[in-house]
Order: structure tokens, then C-alpha cells, then sequence
């Protein structure tokens, strides 16, 4: 009878007995991507929320008073468990795009956590990377009114549904709304044409523009998600 | 009694900062402000210089971070270049997005990184800039002056009972920073007080945000105005005759969909959505058309505005007066209940 001794595993290799494979399997199972942890960790806003993030105890306070959690399967506890183990399916989901940023999630963490703050960093890195450009898509009427006059418009293609909804009484201030804004004494609620000049270089400089041209080609194909 | 924390008055210097949503979806709240300014001794201007905060653009996520804080960081730059560098803000998120921007600019990079991009204009966001100017809700202006206000009541408003709707992007993005309790704030309901208002206080969903969400109005609108409603039963149960708001956004979400998520649900809210500054104006006598712009409104607000004196009363309502009809505020009265 030849006894075999077992041999230590090298470093990186499958453990051949039983309890080194359940190490490995817990261990090592794909949920690490360090760089997007980091990422979030570094972004300016996180500056009062960081530590919050890495000591997250998962107490759910933050998906308790979440209005969307309450009306759809959106989970902020669940963002913040993946935010800290970077997990690199952030960045491919489309949950992210429910929350509301009403901050009820960080003015209530008991830990200085924000996972409003981590949706708005991971949905800029959605829309950098062409992913999250059909969720910006119909927002850049939007940024196209503000582009050309220094105060931004609403979605056009909404006009219609939201006239519908809210009846003819809105439809008539659209149209007098000139009217009332001179009968009310007030003046013109655009800036001045230096005021939109200057504007355009900063939105040039910070390549507002390229964000417009890439999401452009998505204006169609945009869509709701999580409405109950 | 009140519960909002005295601060000192706020006289001069105040740049009232223009919101798109005021300026497009309720003017009368900018005029109702400016109103009140004058009657309460605020020295003010509006700059032309003043560009939009970005604020739809960014929780839309269409703008990206760096510009909301170039945007922010010239409009600071203007204000204090034209002497008057306390900017009072009528739209909640323009007041958070304007924080965020002077948070971020604290950075030593951050600030470096902006100032690149504000090269570009010849301005530079320094250490006067960042010393000089000052971020305030446009309530905290008022309720810097408040001590003024009970003498200057015309119109009162015995047995109308409010309740506060207090905006997620003043109470819970710097909640360190808000005058009083950001989970119950009394802000606008104290500045109501004078007027011989019934205050409501802390309710349940008193918290809840309006369900508009910038994105989720347009997107989800089945989960927006699902939250909606929650609030607008909470409020109804309270028996609350006006829900007072201070941030354009919720007011479009509650004024707009009132009567929608009414009829649809089945669901009657006897109350009317008006802006703090709106119902203080015509507390203190203001006109409802010239200075209050409430032709702007979705619901119809005339059976309020005749409860309170604010317009001649009509048969029905002199009825109801004399007994015959308990008066009841805004949209419950339908036409057809009133024949």
C-alpha cells in the first residue's frame, strides 16, 4: 500500500481535497473587480460618503424608506452590497436608473453611506462607456434647449401625453405663458446673450457636446422599465 | 409657537436666483417672491448674468458632473461680482445642485479642474468667491425676517389647516444644513403662524418625496405617481385644506396630477397645492392674479380663494357660509356639486 502525501497546492492552483475547493469556491468566486470599488470610492462626490460605503452593515434602512424599492424590485441595499465588492455587473444594470435621487437612502444611513450618489457615479459611467446612452436618450431635448439658451426644455416627444394628462389648462399657459409672465411684472427669463456664450464654452470645454452627439442615435429606442 | 431656528436677518446683497420650472410652469411663485421681498425690506436683484443651474440636466444625468460644477462655479463667480452674492434659490434641487458644486469646489483638485475649464471665460472660482457667496433657500430669506410678518397680515386664514411637503433636495441632501428637523421640517407652516393658520405637523409620508424624480415622471410614470398617491391619502386623511410646497418640481407633481391620479383611483383629496410663498403673499393681501399667477395652476383654486376673501364670494359659497354647505377647499368642489 503506497501512502501519497498529500501535496501543498501552488499558489493559483484547485485544491484537490474537499475543504480547499469549498475555500476556493468561497473565496474566489467572481464577485471582485477592484477597480470599479475604487472608482466610486475616488469620485469627488463620494468625499463625505466613502467610509460610509466601506463600513455598509446592510441594515436596509436605505431600501425601507426608498419609494422605489416600495414600487418596483429596486434594491439600494443590494447597490451598496455590489458597490463594495465592485462587482462589475453595475455597470450593464439597468436598475440603477430607478431610483429617484430623493436622498431618503443618505440622509437616513446611520453609516454616512450614499447610494443616491452611487446610482448618479455609476449611471456617468454607464453613459461614458455607450451603455447607459438609451436611458439619457430622451433627455437631451433637454440639454438641446439649454445648449442654444441657457435654460433647458422638456422631452418633445412627451408633449402630447403630458397635455393629455394634465389638461387644457396647462396647453393654454404654454401658450399665454408670455403674457402672464409680463402681466406679473416680470422680465425675461432667459439669460443674457454673454451669459449663453460663456455657457457654451464651459459645456465645450467639459465635452458636453460629444455626451449629446452619442446619445443622439438612441433617441428611438427609448423605453420605460420597473412601471408597475 | 415655532419650532425653526432663529437666524439673523438677511436685508441685502440677495440675488434671486431664476428656476427654469418656476420661470416656465409657475411665474406667479418668482412674482409672489419678489412680492414679498419688497414687503418685508429684502433688498434684491435678479441678474441677467445668471444662467440655469443645470439641475434637470444632471438628475437626468445627461450633464455630467464636472460641467454641473462649472456651471455652478460661474454662477457663483457672477454673483458676487455684482455685489450681491447671497443666492436665494425658489427650486430645491438649484439650492442642492449649488451645494454640491461648493462642496466639490473645497477640493484643492476639484477646484483646480474647474478653474481649467473656467480659464476658458477669463473667471476664476478663488478663495473670495468661495468666501463671499452664500447659498439660501428663498424660506430662509423670509424666515430671516419672519418678526416682520404678523403685523403685515391682511387676510387671515382662521381654520385653514395646512400641511408642509417638504422638498427632498433642501431637507435630505444636506440635512445638517436645514433650518430645523429635516425629517419633520416646520419651516413653511411656522412662517404661516402669524396668519392664524391650524398647523399639521409631522404626518405619516410626511417624508415621502412627490414622486417625480426627474427621470421617472417621464420614464416610469406608473411608479412616479404611484408614490404620489400615497402622500395625497396621507394628506386627505389629515383633513389638510392646503398642501404647501417650496420646490417646483413636487408642485407640478402635485398641482399637475392631482385631479389624474383622482379620478383614476376614485380617490377624493380635498385640498389645493400652492407654493409657501403664494399662500403668504395672499395672507398678506396680495392679489391673486397680478401677484400670485394662479391661472398657472392645474386645479382649479377659485372655491379656496373665495374661502379665505381672496376673491368676491359667489351664491354657492354664500350659501355654504350661512350653513348650508360646509366649506371645504379645491378640488373637491366639482361644478356639479355646487348646482
Amino acid at each position: 500500500m503506497t501512502t501519497t502525501t498529500a501535496e501543498p497546492a501552488a499558489t493559483g492552483t484547485v485544491p484537490t481535497n474537499r475543504y480547499g475547493q469549498i475555500a476556493e469556491s468561497a473565496f474566489h468566486h467572481d464577485r471582485k473587480a477592484p477597480g470599479l470599488l475604487q472608482r466610486i470610492l475616488d469620485d469627488p462626490r463620494m468625499r463625505d460618503h466613502a467610509q460610509g460605503l466601506l463600513s455598509c452593515v446592510q441594515c436596509g434602512i436605505c431600501t425601507s424608506g426608498c419609494p422605489a424599492a416600495r414600487f418596483s424590485d429596486y434594491s439600494p441595499r443590494l447597490i451598496s452590497l455590489r458597490a463594495r465588492d465592485g462587482d462589475p455587473s453595475l455597470l450593464e444594470d439597468d436598475s440603477v436608473w430607478l431610483c429617484f435621487y430623493c436622498y431618503t437612502c443618505q440622509s437616513r444611513c446611520p453609516q454616512g453611506n450614499s447610494v443616491a450618489v452611487i446610482n448618479q457615479i455609476l449611471r456617468g459611467l454607464q453613459v461614458e462607456s455607450g451603455y447607459g446612452l438609451k436611458h439619457v436618450a430622451l433627455f437631451t431635448a433637454w440639454a438641446e434647449q439649454f445648449y442654444q439658451l441657457g435654460i433647458g426644455g422638456w422631452p418633445r416627444q412627451l408633449l402630447d401625453d403630458i397635455s393629455e394628462a394634465w389638461g387644457e389648462r396647462w396647453w393654454n399657459l404654454l401658450e399665454r405663458l408670455d403674457d402672464l409672465r409680463d402681466e406679473l411684472g416680470l422680465g425675461t427669463m432667459y439669460p443674457s446673450d454673454t451669459a449663453v456664450a460663456e455657457l457654451r464654452l464651459l459645456m465645450d470645454e467639459t465635452g458636453f457636446r460629444e455626451r449629446l452627439r452619442m446619445a443622439e442615435p438612441r433617441r428611438e429606442a427609448v423605453g420605460g422599465s420597473g412601471t408597475p | 409657537m415655532h419650532s425653526t431656528p432663529e437666524i439673523p436677518p438677511i436685508r441685502e446683497g440677495v440675488e434671486l436666483f431664476r428656476s427654469c420650472l418656476v420661470s416656465t410652469q409657475y411665474p406667479g411663485v418668482e412674482a409672489a417672491t419678489k412680492w414679498l421681498f419688497e414687503q418685508l425690506g429684502v433688498e434684491y436683484v435678479v441678474n441677467p448674468e445668471q444662467t440655469c443651474c443645470t439641475g434637470l440636466g444632471y438628475y437626468t444625468d445627461v450633464v455630467s458632473f464636472p460641467l454641473a460644477v462649472a456651471v455652478a462655479a460661474r454662477n457663483a463667480c457672477v454673483a458676487v461680482e455684482a455685489g450681491h452674492p447671497v443666492q436665494a434659490y425658489l427650486c430645491s434641487t438649484c439650492y442642492a445642485v449649488n451645494k454640491k458644486a461648493r462642496d466639490a469646489l473645497e477640493v484643492p483638485a476639484q477646484r483646480q479642474a474647474t478653474n481649467r475649464v473656467l480659464k476658458r471665460i477669463g473667471r476664476t472660482y478663488d478663495d473670495r468667491v468661495a468666501e463671499t457667496v452664500q447659498h439660501r433657500h428663498v424660506l430662509e430669506i423670509l424666515w430671516s425676517r419672519h418678526p416682520a410678518i404678523r403685523g403685515l397680515v391682511r387676510r387671515r386664514l382662521s381654520g385653514i389647516k395646512v400641511a408642509t411637503h417638504p422638498a427632498c433636495h433642501y431637507c435630505k441632501v444636506f440635512p445638517n444644513e436645514v433650518l430645523g428637523d429635516s425629517e419633520d421640517l416646520m419651516l413653511p407652516e411656522d412662517l404661516l403662524e402669524p396668519a392664524g393658520v391650524e398647523k399639521t405637523g409631522w404626518y405619516p409620508e410626511k417624508a415621502t418625496h412627490c414622486g417625480a424624480g426627474f427621470r421617472q415622471r417621464f420614464v416610469n410614470p406608473g411608479m412616479s405617481m404611484a408614490v404620489t398617491r400615497e402622500k395625497l391619502r396621507r394628506l386627505a386623511e389629515r383633513g389638510v385644506d392646503v398642501c404647501v410646497h417650496m420646490c417646483p418640481n413636487c408642485h407640478i407633481q402635485f398641482d399637475r396630477f392631482h385631479d389624474v391620479i383622482s379620478r383614476t383611483s376614485g380617490e377624493e383629496y380635498r385640498m389645493v397645492h400652492l407654493h409657501l410663498q403664494q399662500l403668504l403673499a395672499l395672507a398678506l393681501g396680495a392679489d391673486p392674479d397680478r401677484v400670485c399667477g394662479v391661472e398657472a395652476h392645474s386645479q382649479d383654486l377659485e372655491p379656496f380663494l373665495e374661502r379665505i376673501g381672496a376673491r368676491p364670494r359667489t351664491a354657492v359659497s354664500a350659501r355654504a357660509a350661512a350653513g348650508q354647505r360646509a366649506p371645504t377647499a379645491g378640488a373637491g368642489h366639482l361644478p356639479a356639486a355646487s348646482g
